[in-house]
């Protein structure tokens, strides 16, 4: 099977499938002769310069290469082309196997104004909005006035945040209208924008469906994203506290996105989106039709293997669990791990990588592309790892992570380790109380609980101590000069070395 | 033997004194008279670049990223930017100054000017934006260290730069 991704994923992926026995294939590009999912891999194939365009998005390319090593099938990870129609039919065609849903189903959830006409027939309830991409401003402003404001401007064939705006009030809709469509046209190649009602702090919550090409589809459970930055998850969770306190919405919201996914037919491994209000409203907004960054929350709560159910769907296996099989035990936490600055608002800082060691122990699983002596390419997106936690309670699951936390290591980078040190100590987080805003709020605040620490000054004593000891190794060399130097060869006969 | 040690631009005396496998230490802030500290320490290295520091019973895993001058270390997960006082140069001393005189807006990576948004002769005040460059799909907005005039603007729209150039001069 060949791999069409890099980084973590296709690590992931790879892991996968040397445990079901089956020979992998990486791909890469200039920018990654030494990455980690290439060293791993069983065969490894380039595909073209740094650009992703012309590699990791390029369908002849992979095609070839899956040609050349006589690939049977294809896993796209996430991003990248793994919700590209045009791919997924083109693998068709070669009569290689997509390792997803099919060309027609990803090009009809793909789009999300198509989507939510599926989502509406089916019966599951949708945000109040536009169904279609909005012409001009004027339906703009007549449709915005129609729902009341605040309202949200969204790109229709995108996601991650790009091509998003939040208008307030009538005299912002134009420009925001301007800026949300030049920037959904410069990342996604289309323009097309629509308008819907804006939930006041809500809660980002995900079902994870999975179903086999024999007509068998289940659910299982929820996770909630609410921990953003810029539209993107960092933190991500299961069970949603949410679905703690009122532990009938996982059924409601699961047996939504059932409907949902049956009615467009859906098959393999694929996520429903919706938005939750405090009181526990929820509505849907748009469908994944691939593997999510995080699915390992619900591999540690339900015991499966997505990615291996993903491949045995693909090779024609029935999906042997029913709805009444699946149980949730525990809750488990994952922190993206980027290599960017939080106190420069979250700005990529690639380079390389001096040191890399990461946690273990009870209850943490590590899915990583990263290693010492490797350079964080500035090409792609800048995740490391994911790190997630299990245990048998949010509060334990909480703490685990603190110090799993305090285990990973990262230097040479800026990550944003150290935020997430933080943000579980902060009230709102622990207390379940999530909004898709709060990690924002918390920002306000982040750079001054950074500076005061209690342990912070003997760490600082160690750290000197340390360095001053590493000094001297240094100077103790061949060349030093001993005459000049009689502390060092002092510190050389006995402590510090 | 006495030691000059700069932690994070802040300058210290440390005096150390072996004692069989343990040291004596003392730690005096410079200019900060609240930053002492003394006791019993012993060091060693686990690993290249991991170290284990015993300050009395307190045990620290301390790790030394290579290469860099001053070097970055961490303690648990504190990281501190720390230069010998022989070794180091003039960088903590420039830091000190950081909002007066002419300012150089430099790339913090190698990326693209997306778009200027001042003109030179133009006053600016701190915090302002003024250029924007995209690195790794982002976009970031480099504002103005200071108030003051764009003397020079260096960057041109479209164009690749690499980490480190000088993009534009505020005064």
């Amino acid at each position: 099977m060949l791999v069409a991704n890099r980084g973590e994923i296709a690590v992931r992926v790879i892991r996968a499938l040397r445990e079901m026995n089956v020979a992998s294939v990486a791909i890469f590009s200039e920018a990654d002769r030494r990455a980690l999912h290439v060293q791993m891999a069983d065969e490894a194939v380039p595909v073209g310069p740094a650009a992703s365009s012309e590699s990791y998005l390029s369908i002849p390319r992979i095609l070839h290469a899956a040609k050349i090593t006589a690939a049977e099938a294809i896993h796209p990870g996430y991003g990248f082309l793994s919700e590209n129609a045009e791919f997924a039919s083109a693998c068709e065609r070669a009569h290689i196997k997509f390792i997803g849903p099919s060309s027609q189903t990803i090009e009809q959830m793909g789009s999300k104004t198509a989507a939510r006409r599926v989502a509406i027939a089916a019966g599951a309830p949708v945000v109040p909005g536009t169904q279609q991409g909005i012409r001009d401003y004027d339906e703009a402003r007549r449709t915005a006035a129609g729902i009341g404001y605040p309202v949200l401007l969204k790109a229709a064939a995108g996601g991650g945040g790009k091509g998003m705006r939040r208008v307030d009030r009538e005299s912002e809709l134009e420009s925001a209208m301007r800026g949300a469509s030049s920037e959904a046209e410069r990342a996604f190649g289309s323009g097309e924008v629509y308008l819907e009602k804006l939930v006041d702090r809500p809660r980002h919550i995900e079902i994870q469906v999975l179903g086999d090409e024999h007509g068998h589809l289940i659910h299982l459970g929820e996770r909630e994203c609410s921990i953003q930055r810029r539209h993107q998850k960092v933190v991500e969770e299961s069970p949603s506290p949410l679905v703690s306190e009122r532990p009938e919405l996982r059924h409601r919201i699961g047996e939504a996105a059932v409907r949902i996914a049956r009615a467009a037919n859906y098959t393999n491994a694929g996520t429903l989106e919706f938005l939750a209000d405090q009181p526990g409203n929820f509505y849907f907004l748009e469908m994944n039709t691939r593997l999510q960054v995080e699915h390992p929350v619900t591999e540690w709560v339900t015991g499966l293997d997505l990615v291996q159910w993903q491949i045995r769907i693909a090779a024609g296996e029935r999906l042997t669990l029913a709805q009444s099989d699946i149980a949730w035990r525990g809750s488990a936490l994952e922190c993206r791990v980027y290599a960017e600055d939080p106190l420069n608002n979250f700005f990529p800082s690639p380079g390389v990588i001096a040191q890399y060691t990461e946690p273990a122990g009870p209850g943490v699983r590590v899915d990583g592309g990263a290693y010492a002596g490797w350079t964080v390419p500035i090409e792609y997106d800048p995740l490391l790892a994911k790190l997630t936690v299990w245990a048998d309670s949010r509060g334990a699951a909480i703490e685990r992570m603190r110090r799993a936390l305090a285990e990973f290591h990262v230097s040479g980078i800026t990550t944003n380790l150290g935020l997430f040190a933080r943000l579980l100590e902060d009230e709102s987080f622990r207390a379940g109380n999530l909004h898709t805003g709060l990690l924002d709020e918390f920002m306000r605040t982040f750079a001054e609980r950074s500076a005061t620490s209690d342990d912070h000054d003997e760490a600082a004593v160690a750290a000197v101590l340390a360095a001053v000891s590493a000094g001297q190794k240094k100077i103790d060399g061949p060349t030093a000069n001993g005459s000049a130097n009689r502390w060092r060869s002092e510190a050389r006969q006995g402590l510090f070395r | 033997m006495k030691l000059r040690v700069e932690v994070d631009g802040e300058e210290y005396l440390l005096d150390l004194n072996r004692q069989g496998s343990e040291a004596t230490y003392q730690l005096r802030g410079v200019s900060n008279e609240s930053g002492q500290a003394s006791g019993l320490a012993s060091v060693v290295e686990t690993q290249a670049g991991v170290y284990s520091v015993l300050l009395g019973n307190r045990s620290f895993e301390v790790r030394i990223a290579n290469g860099r001058e001053p070097a970055e270390v961490w303690a648990g997960q504190h990281r501190y930017l720390i230069s010998q006082a022989d070794a180091r140069d003039s960088a903590g001393k420039r830091k000190g100054a950081a909002a007066v005189g002419p300012q150089e807006i430099r790339a913090q990576m190698p990326g693209k000017v997306i778009g200027i948004l001042v003109a030179p002769g133009q006053h600016v005040e701190a915090g302002q934006g003024l250029i924007i460059v995209e690195a790794m799909k982002m976009q970031n907005e480099m504002r103005s260290p200071k108030d003051g005039v764009v003397s020079k603007i260096k960057a041109v729209a479209g164009a690749t730069v690499a980490q480190g150039e000088v993009l534009m001069t505020v005064e």
